[in-house]
């Protein structure tokens, strides 16, 4: 693809981000290539808390700690509280797109696949290190491409807090599994 | 579509894929920036040495989701010359030390202890170190090293 074309591609997905209420994807651009430039964008602000804030503070330092009670604890908010968090605000402004972390193996049930595509989606980042998945639902009447990234314990910390966690259905977590994964939305015109 | 001349080509590579993997070399796999796409271990050559042997097994096991090439880990990819060279240049009781007790590097990425893996022993540790800095440039550095063990 040409440089010129990944521009112009840009500027829709800008433009089409400040319309609540229509799909992000333009008829002129790929669902699939949306969703890849909104989990870019997610992902790597989720690994720059993780790496800037999180790692640097709390590994690094030691000048505070990270925890899922970051209130009672007055501690930083986990990388996956911050990203779900995101996601929370998102919903309040668009019905453009919607964005989750689910899991097979999820701490809280809510999190837990409930389509049947997201149950394929999520076994199939499973059993394939390092592919996406992308497919096409309907649900109450509206078809969705729904995409698929997987979300891969970067970090120690990822790792023994879902293995000793007492809702957690797996402990046997090592650092690179796959622990879930990143599902984007999309409602199709 | 495809001309079918270059389809019936695809095809025989298809086909003829699996006998040619079992001689994947390390000219093969080494780049500056490594291979194309996430780097699963069968698409990596099988060293001769037992202990490197050892070490791709683990590196498989516990490495791989990482240094395969998974770029929001910020592990650096196997078989990625420029980005292992000026590590292995370390040498490898460092990186050993670095894989087996955990490290932060410079933009604070995380390597955790053991790969996060607590029931790998030393030995395995030092064997997946030992193999992943032979395909990424360092054979002489990693053959070295096992020989003087
Ligand atoms: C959770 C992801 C993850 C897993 C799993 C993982 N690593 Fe790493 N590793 C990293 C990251 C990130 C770095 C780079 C840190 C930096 O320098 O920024 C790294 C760096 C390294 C280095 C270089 C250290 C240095 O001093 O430059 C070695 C050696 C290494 N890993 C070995 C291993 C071995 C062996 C395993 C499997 C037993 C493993 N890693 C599993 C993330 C991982």
């Amino acid at each position: 693809m040409t440089s010129y074309g990944t521009k112009i591609k840009a500027a829709l997905l800008c433009g089409a981000m400040t319309l609540g209420g229509t799909s992000v994807a333009h008829a002129d651009m790929e669902y699939q290539q949306v969703s890849d430039l909104l989990h870019l964008v997610m992902s790597s602000d989720r690994t720059v808390y993780t790496r800037m804030i999180v790692n640097r503070l709390a590994n690094q330092e030691g000048v505070i700690k990270a925890s899922e009670h970051f209130e009672d604890e007055k501690a930083l908010v986990l990388p996956a509280q911050m990203f779900r968090f995101g996601a929370e605000m998102v919903a309040e402004e668009t019905d453009a797109f919607s964005y989750s972390l689910l899991s097979l193996w999820p701490i809280n049930k809510q999190n837990a696949p409930t389509t049947d595509l997201e149950k394929e989606g999520l076994q199939y980042l499973v059993d394939n290190p390092g592919e996406n998945f992308y497919g096409e639902e309907e649900l109450g009447g509206v078809n969705y491409y729904t995409a698929f990234y997987a979300d891969v314990a970067v970090a120690e910390a990822c790792t023994s807090c879902h293995n000793d966690h007492k809702d957690s259905p797996k402990t046997d977590f090592e650092g690179g599994d796959v622990m879930g994964g990143v599902v984007i939305r999309i409602p199709m015109e | 579509m495809m001309p079918r001349a270059v389809m019936t080509w695809v095809v025989l590579a298809l086909v003829a894929a699996p006998a040619a993997q079992a001689e994947v070399t390390l000219g093969d796999v080494l780049s500056p920036t490594g291979l194309k796409g996430f780097v699963t271990v069968d698409r990596l050559p099988v060293p001769a040495d037992p202990v490197l042997q050892q070490g791709r097994t683990v590196w498989q096991g516990t490495c791989m989701g990482c240094h395969g090439g998974n770029k929001a880990t910020g592990a650096p990819k196997i078989t990625a010359t420029k980005k292992w060279q000026p590590r292995i240049e370390q040498g490898l009781p460092v990186l050993i030390d670095h894989a087996t007790n955990g490290f932060l590097g410079k933009t604070y990425a995380e390597m955790p202890a053991r790969g996060a893996n607590p029931n790998l022993s030393d030995a395995e540790v030092a064997a997946a170190v030992a193999f992943m800095v032979w395909a990424s440039g360092g054979e002489d550095a990693a053959l070295a090293f096992i020989r003087q063990k």
